[in-house]
């Protein structure tokens, strides 16, 4: 009985394994798809927050926190809040990365609490970068 | 300019904490090409002919080296992933585990497959928490994928990583340190050879190598060797990460291409030096490391250029100075850093150092003469012939770097007794320029001795027998009526 039950486990245990390179390469493709942000009649957007040892000591959690407060008080959808590491420009901490699905990305460096909700309505919403947070841009590819 | 990010490639792309977005990002393709399609012995050759030299600071062959671990005969092995980033002002370790764990923990699966070891220790200083949590996260993930623990992937290999924290001690950076303190005895090192590729951790062959390291793997095996050898110098292939600090305006993390000069990480990435100040020297290699002056600014920077020229390439901590810092002070501070440091199992390091740091200290305090210029420099050397590990046989670096670079300033020191950056507060003085001075009393109301006596709207004075030189008044006068000698 007690044989059949760790067996149980362990078949529990590797359900979700990947079993082989192909199995890998599917799940490459599929995450792929998910991951970048596709051309679609909607803008989406994803703000990928620096939340390493660095980006958290500036107040990156704060900055997290602001940005899903923004997005829920005005209704969006089609807009993610993620975590990320470190940049590299640990003079511009924290850091927020809005990625649009026009394939367009911008850098806003030292944000608080008011310049995040100034991203949400002013970038997101109103579609005008705040050019005084810029740390770097690039236009869709 | 620009960054090429090879091992910081998915460092602020993707979320550290979603095994999702590291498979989006090739992640754990390497591992599953090698287990499916290359044998070890492809594998380590294709390593080899990359041209990967360890980023941890010694720069030795890492193909070279899984190829030694995996001659070496046994049936257990181990691999080592050091974590260890003790260098002040470093940080290019903690931004990858931070920021791409899993691109260590594939690595260090291709290594384990490479020289048949099944199992993996990352040691890890206590002080990175969230680097530590992420870490035993992502090979909770990677368990639950299957990419890490038995049967990977469905193959016969299997492996296996487990995390050592380190306690904070410099020298278990060192790898026979580190292993002593894997296997729970002091870190203290060991006489090489036999070198971990022959006898590591438990006696058996182990290959240690850095963050770094692992995290240019990956992408050699799924873009090539060809690929990475043509980044990079004729005997330093890739790129290197640097931590950029001190006086520059962008302090960061840049990952530039090998051959890169100091003019062009400082002036084009840096965003130049703070205040429009004048460069005075760059201090690269940490507390091992020495300080490259002006007049190189030019020299391309790989492994054999930082070394022919004193210095070395270290783990990759660049601290930038400029003219305002004293370069006796700077030796002085890394000096304190590795007598603090030093394990005291070897005399020449344990006393060497100590030593050599009094001596320091007596030029900074105006009482070092020529003489104490000369001794300085035969037993810096001594230090270095005679120490049993890299701590003792690098620590005099800084002191011998600045003796060669800026000997008009040690000069300075014991000859004129004087500090010619106004650093060292022994050798400086503070007056007060009296045809500058309004008499508005700042000076005086926040000197915390206080040593500053004169009437309101009259010119003030500095009781020279009291003052401690802590230079407040110089900040606060608004009227530059404070003179600093």
């Amino acid at each position: 009985m007690e044989l059949s039950m760790n067996a149980c486990q362990w078949m529990v245990n590797n359900m979700n394994k990947i079993k082989s390179y192909d199995e890998l390469k599917k799940l490459n493709t599929k995450f792929k798809s998910e991951f970048y942000l596709t051309k679609s009649k909607e803008k989406k957007f994803v703000l990928a927050v620096g939340m390493a040892t660095c980006g958290i000591a500036a107040g990156a959690v704060e900055v997290t926190e602001a940005l899903k407060k923004e997005i829920l008080a005005n209704n969006l959808t089609g807009v993610t809040v993620s975590s990320t590491g470190c940049l590299g420009y640990c003079y511009a901490e924290p850091v927020v990365e809005v990625r649009s699905s026009d394939g367009s990305s911008t850098l806003y460096g030292s944000v608080d609490a008011i310049k995040a909700s100034r991203i949400i309505k002013q970038h997101i919403i109103g579609g005008v970068p705040l050019l005084d947070a810029v740390v770097e841009r690039s236009e869709s590819k | 300019m620009k960054n090429i990010r090879i091992a910081l490639r998915n460092c602020g792309v993707i979320d550290p904490e979603k095994i999702e977005e590291y498979i989006a990002h090739e992640g754990y393709m390497a591992l599953g090409k090698v287990l499916n399609e290359m044998t070890p012995d492809d594998t380590i050759n294709s390593i080899k002919k990359s041209g990967l030299r360890g980023r941890g600071g010694g720069g030795f062959p890492t193909g070279l080296k899984w190829e030694i671990t995996r001659k070496s005969p046994g049936p257990v092995k181990y691999v080592i992933c050091n974590a260890d980033e003790g260098d002040p002002g470093a940080f290019m370790d903690r931004s990858i585990l931070e920021g791409d764990p899993h691109s260590v923990l594939e690595a260090m699966a291709i290594a384990g497959y490479c020289i048949g070891s099944n199992h993996g220790v990352i040691y890890i200083r206590a002080e990175y928490p969230l680097a530590v949590n992420r870490l035993k996260y992502s090979i909770a993930q990677a368990e639950k994928f299957g990419l890490l623990g038995d049967n990977i992937m469905g193959t016969d290999f299997s492996f296996h990583i487990t995390l050592n924290l380190g306690a904070g001690a410099f020298v278990c950076g060192e790898e026979t340190s580190l292993i002593a303190s894997v296997e729970g005895n002091r870190g203290e090192p060991n006489v090489k050879p036999p070198f971990p590729a022959e006898r590591g951790l438990w006696d058996k062959p182990t290959s240690i190598n850095n963050v770094e390291t692992f995290a240019n793997i990956c992408p050699i095996i799924l873009k090539g060797d060809e690929w990475f050898a043509s980044i990079g110098t004729e005997k330093s292939k890739g790129t290197k990460v640097f931590a950029l600090a001190g006086k520059i305006n962008n302090v960061g993390l840049i990952e530039v291409p090998m051959g890169t000069t100091l003019r062009e990480i400082i002036y084009e990435i840096g965003g130049g030096i703070q205040g429009g100040r004048a460069f005075k020297a760059a201090q690269t290699g940490g507390p091992s490391g020495g300080c490259i002056p002006a007049q190189f600014l030019d020299l391309p920077i790989d492994y054999d250029s930082l070394a022919s020229i004193g210095s070395m390439m270290g783990s990759g901590g660049m601290i930038i100075m400029d003219e305002d810092n004293c370069m006796v002070d700077i030796a002085k501070f890394y000096l304190e850093f590795t007598v603090d440091e030093s394990c005291g199992k070897c005399t020449p390091c344990r006393i060497g150092n100590k030593r050599l740091y009094e001596k320091l200290g007596r030029i900074t305090h105006g009482t070092g003469t020529l003489q104490t210029l000369k001794s300085l420099k035969e037993l810096g050397e001594i230090i270095k012939d005679c120490s049993l590990c890299g701590l003792g046989q690098t620590a005099p670096n800084p002191v011998l770097s600045t003796l060669k670079y800026f000997y008009d300033e040690y000069e300075a020191h014991v000859v004129d007794k004087r500090c010619p950056s106004g650093v060292c507060a022994s050798l400086i003085t503070f007056t007060i320029n009296p045809e500058k001075c309004t008499g508005c009393t700042v000076c005086a109301r926040n000197c915390p001795v206080p040593c500053i006596s004169g009437e309101r709207k009259e010119a003030h004075l500095i009781d020279q027998n009291k003052c401690i030189k802590c230079g407040v008044c110089f900040e606060k006068c608004r009227f530059g009526a404070i003179v600093k000698q």
